[in-house]
């Protein structure tokens, strides 16, 4: 079994292309302007995104999150958008970026008198933001994108990476800069990794930890098995953080899409994650899992969820062409997101996984 | 209510949906320990499980039709009407379903609409679905079979009221095509070869094109190869064939499309899209050509009904109605049209006065009103009209009739018999009675023997169209010709022709040389009329215009007519005197040149949403308006060799309701393809003579002064010799 495994993580990584690293493309080139990708994007900034540059999450109390703010600057970097990120960068800066740390508040609300009740951070928020702000400060050539990269790069390795638990050299990445920490661990939240976003982050910046932290993190989430929403690490193992989701839910499906994103295929959670998710030919998505049983919970229709796991069959199956579904900007901003990345992953890196 | 919800019920059974949960809501507010700040509320937020409407496999209709929309007409009395069914394995055990309604004026007590599988009945029902569209279920029993199936509607028909020719057109039902045929659940439709060749007919009758999605097109010959296979299966049908990129949205739900991937290896499987949609996958080596020979061998073996034929009638041969494949023809029909297609020799060609012949055994019931009546038609033209209301006979002595050979054309013609039969009284329903005429299969026609001829006919260039004919204008257009290149089939030993596709915007590039032919009158032919009235109508001069010059670029018959009225006599005399010489002029031109008149003055009166000209033998343009859909451009042109309404002579039309106008140009001479002999040397002068009179005239003339001049010197030297 596990033999099969390598041979097939072996012919999965045959397939990705090597000129998906951004940063290792001449000069950080976006997408081509005429790229016909670039029709999906402006249908999710259409959606989405208001002239103000807020990201709206609909569902939720059509909030805007540091997460959808880091999202929308790392895509817009990539499609090459500067007067889109040019928006969600004013539009942040002036109504999260309120911390002494120079981390970003998780959340603003509209229509109420105190639109950021809670200033606490989200890491992946401030991870997504700074990396689309390094890509866009190569692609621009803008100072101020490259220093606010690096002072948030810098806050992040400084207030959100911590040592793990078991005294090892091995770091993890806090979901936040406070209240994960406890006396039996830490709560860590699979999703928030995104290793390539990480290391190049890293680079960018000269923080070292947050390359590490990338490694350590794979690592980790290689170890999960079926990766879980949320998990309590500790001196002894991996365990469930109480009062969190255990079960692989809708945090957890970003994890094998970061994971492909990365180039990370041989790792054992994407493959876990694709297989229990079974086939990505029927309409409806199984998008939440008992980790126990593998049993699915829920489906979803949204195709931006069929996206992400189109592009792990494909990928692991070595078979070209991926059923990923042509993006579709009437889901919700969550799965609409998931799947624009998926299609921005698979151009980056999966050139055979083009969808047929 | 939504008419494409229709299936959806009725499949309620069939399709069992994963019931939408009311996803738990995961609500965490803050950073604390115990609540950390969750990824988005994504169970609040995503779409449950989802119904998916189910998927029709249409049924296509099997004749030529100028039908335009997807609401097929059953009308009369008595109508029948034939589709083709391309059905996948999975289809076995379903039902077909009709989206259908009928006219208030059909009587439901004494009506029926009776459906057929495979010339086995399936199931009948009363029409009596008035106004909005109904659907009716039958199961398809065993009669289906995967691939092409055949299914014939026939409707009986009882108007409630009146009784005769005019209460037959108030009878119908119809049949919406695109929500008719059978009903599969999408997650059913399987990867089978006849599962994609299905799901084609339902891309196709969707109104969507069919996508060959591809990052780097091919190129033209690879194109044209794969739009032959996978139009295979589609005898005189063309797939509405387009080139995508894969990250292009695409709106409206897609059923079929073929996906072109580099690989490591040349292969043709068949998949599910993110979309649902089946996916023709051919793969290709990196840098190489997708092999299209795959997707034959792929589609091959799928089940078709052979394209129809034409019966082919021999010159000088007697050949009846049973002979053609036609039996005797019996109706009960108040309006009675029936149409008889068949194929003379290409080289068959007869201008003069010869006859041919057709020997009608007919009868008709006794009783009938006064102003009964049977029309013999041969291309439309009425032959004889033979009265249905005195002189009664189950079958009346054998009638011949003579008509002109002319009307007549080389390849396909039509006979038709057309009876209206007035009611009696005609504010009453019909009374059920039985056959009111015949036309018995022992019935022929006998066309006269010609000398082997040709005329130049693009009707005789398009029988030789192969999918290797077909060009684009221009590179750009490439992805337009698609759908011709998957509409034509080979011919065997075809002569060399080439099919040029063009687009209004390729006008430059169009051999415009048929005199009077503009790019101005060209492009006012294709343009929709809202935007052509705006190019007809030049910005007036400042001053009054100083002559009835025609505007910069229009052809001699688009001049502007001389204004009637002047401000002094000379020019008011001049006008009275064009006004009372351009009739007289007109009928002189057109008897020392018969046809149909100049090209200008012909398109002047003619709109239409694509054209067809033939400047030389063996080489044919399309120009396709903006309105046009090259499929069915396409479609119309590869039946154009089996119908007899195609287009023929130098440039033809193809109006916005599917049928086409041609312009021959007067003069042509006919080519002689055998040598002359005294057998056939009075049918060639014919021929010349019919097709360019002043030819004879001059021959004649010259003759006539040849002969005064022998006689003028011969009296000469006669008198000469005398006075000496």
């Amino acid at each position: 079994m596990r033999r099969r495994t390598i041979l097939t993580s072996a012919a999965a990584a045959l397939m990705l292309a090597p000129a998906g690293r951004l940063f290792a493309q001449a000069g950080g080139e976006a997408l081509a302007a005429d790229h016909p990708l670039q029709a999906a994007w402006r249908s999710w900034k259409n959606a989405f995104l208001l002239p103000a540059g807020r990201i709206v999450d609909g569902p939720q109390q059509n909030a805007s999150h540091s997460e959808g703010q880091g999202y929308g600057a790392t895509l817009a970097a990539i499609f090459g958008d500067e007067e889109a990120l040019r928006r969600i960068v004013d539009w942040t800066e002036a109504n999260l970026a309120r911390r002494e740390d120079k981390l970003l508040s998780w959340r603003w609300l509209p229509g109420v008198a105190l639109a950021v009740p809670d200033e606490n951070n989200a890491t992946d928020g401030d991870l997504f933001y700074a990396w689309g702000l390094a890509m866009a400060a190569q692609r621009f050539g803008k100072a101020d994108y490259a220093g606010r990269a690096t002072e948030l790069a810098r806050a992040i390795a400084l207030h959100c990476v911590r040592p793990h638990p078991d005294g090892s050299e091995r770091l993890v990445l806090l979901p936040g800069a406070t209240g994960f920490e406890t006396p039996d661990g830490v709560v860590l939240n699979p999703s928030y990794y995104m290793p390539r976003a990480l290391t190049e982050l890293a680079a960018f910046s000269g923080q070292d930890r947050l390359a590490r932290c990338a490694r350590d993190g794979a690592d980790w989430i290689a170890s999960l098995g079926l990766p879980p929403d949320w998990a309590l690490v500790t001196a002894f193992g991996t365990q469930p953080a109480p009062g969190l989701s255990h079960n692989s839910g809708y945090d957890a499906l970003r994890v094998p899409l970061f994971l492909l994103w990365s180039g990370l295929t041989a790792n054992p959670a994407l493959r876990r994650a694709v297989e229990t998710a079974g086939g990505s030919a029927s309409v409806d998505t199984p998008v939440r899992f008992d980790r126990e049983t593998g049993a699915v919970l829920e489906r979803s229709a949204d195709p931006g969820f069929r996206a992400v796991q189109a592009l792990g069959d494909c990928a692991l199956s070595g078979r070209p062409g991926a059923a990923i579904p042509p993006f579709d900007a009437r889901q919700p901003y969550y799965p609409a997101t998931l799947h624009l990345m998926a299609l921005v992953a698979q151009v980056e890196g999966f050139s055979a996984c083009v969808p047929i | 209510m939504d008419m494409r919800l229709l299936p959806l019920l009725l499949l309620g059974a069939l399709a069992p949906m994963a019931a939408a949960q009311d996803a738990p809501m995961i609500v965490i507010e803050g950073l604390t320990s115990e609540e950390p700040k969750a990824a988005p509320d994504a169970a609040a937020e995503a779409t449950p499980a989802a119904e998916v409407a189910p998927w029709i496999i249409p049924m296509r209709s099997l004749a030529e039709t100028t039908q335009v929309g997807p609401l097929f007409r059953l009308q009369g009395q008595q109508a029948r009407a034939a589709f083709r069914l391309f059905l996948p394995a999975e289809a076995a055990g379903g039902t077909l379903t009709l989206a259908q309604r009928s006219s208030i004026n059909v009587l439901p007590e004494s009506s029926q609409v009776i459906v057929r599988m495979n010339d086995q009945e399936i199931g009948r029902f009363t029409p009596r679905q008035f106004g909005p569209l109904g659907a009716i279920t039958m199961p398809l029993g065993d009669a289906v079979r995967a691939g092409d199936n055949l299914v014939t509607i026939e409707a009986q028909h009882r108007h409630r009221i009146y009784c005769g020719a005019d209460a037959e057109f108030d009878l119908w039902t119809e049949v919406d095509l695109s929500q008719s045929g059978v009903a599969l659940p999408a997650a059913a439709v399987g990867t089978e070869p006849t599962s994609f060749i299905a799901a084609l007919t339902a891309q196709a009758e969707s109104g969507q094109p069919i996508e060959i999605r591809t990052a780097t097109p091919p190129d033209e010959a690879t194109l044209r190869a794969l739009a032959q296979a996978l139009g295979r299966p589609f005898p005189d049908e063309a797939l509405p064939l387009a080139l995508s990129k894969p990250w292009q949205a695409k709106a409206g739900h897609t059923y079929a499309r073929v996906t072109l991937l580099p690989s490591d290896v040349d292969r043709a499987t068949i998949r599910r899209g993110g979309d649902g949609a089946v996916v023709l996958v051919l793969e290709h080596l990196p840098g190489g050509t997708p092999k299209a020979s795959l997707v034959a061998d792929l589609l091959g073996e799928s089940r078709t009904l052979p394209p129809p034929t034409l019966p082919q009638i021999p010159p000088g041969r007697v050949v009846t109605l049973g002979d053609m494949g036609v039996d005797t023809i019996l109706t009960d029909n108040r309006y009675f049209n029936r149409d008889i297609d068949f194929q003379l020799p290409d080289d068959w060609l007869l201008l003069a006065s010869q006859k041919a012949r057709i020997g009608i055994d007919y009868g008709f019931a006794g009783g009938l009103p006064e102003g009964a009546l049977l029309l013999v038609k041969v291309n439309g033209t009425t032959v004889r009209m033979l009265p249905l209301d005195r002189g009664a006979a189950a079958v009346k002595p054998r009638l011949d009739i003579g008509f002109p050979a002319r009307l007549l054309h080389p390849g396909p013609n039509r006979l038709s018999f057309e009876s209206v039969i007035p009611g009696n009284p005609p504010d009453q329903p019909c009374p059920v009675a039985g056959d009111l005429m015949q036309v018995l299969s022992s019935t022929d026609l006998e066309v006269p023997p010609s000398p082997r001829m040709q005329m130049a006919d693009m009707a005789r260039d398009l029988a030789q169209v192969t999918p290797a004919s077909v060009h684009a204008a221009t590179p750009d257009g490439l992805a337009r010709t698609l759908p011709f290149m998957s509409a034509f089939r080979e011919v065997p030993g075809a002569a060399p022709v080439r099919l040029t596709v063009a687009g209004l915007h390729d006008i430059a590039a169009v051999p415009l040389n048929e005199e009077g032919l503009t790019p101005r009158l060209l492009a006012l032919t294709l343009l929709p009329s809202t935007v052509s009235r705006l190019v007809e109508r030049p910005t007036a001069p400042a001053g009054p215009p100083a002559n009835a010059l025609a505007p910069l670029g229009a052809a001699p018959g688009e001049g502007v007519m001389p204004p009637l009225v002047e401000s002094n006599w000379s020019d008011r005399a001049q006008t009275f005197m064009e006004a009372t010489l351009q009739p007289v002029i007109q009928a002189v031109r057109r008897m020392l040149r018969p046809g149909d008149g100049t090209l200008a003055e012909w398109l002047a009166t003619r709109k239409g949403t694509a054209m067809v000209l033939a400047p030389e033998p063996g080489k044919l343009w399309v120009i396709l308006g903006p309105e046009a859909e090259p499929a069915r451009v396409a479609e119309a042109l590869a039946l154009a060799p089996r119908s007899p309404g195609g287009p023929r002579g130098q440039v033809a039309v193809l109006g916005a309701d599917g049928r086409w106008s041609s312009w021959s140009k007067p003069g042509l001479l006919p080519e002689l393809r055998e040598p002359v002999s005294l057998d056939n040397v009075r049918s060639v002068v014919g021929n010349v003579a019919s097709a360019r009179p002043p030819l004879l005239l001059g021959g004649m003339l010259g003759l006539a002064w040849i002969s005064a001049a022998i006689a003028v010197g011969f009296v000469l030297r006669t008198r000469g010799k005398g006075l000496k």
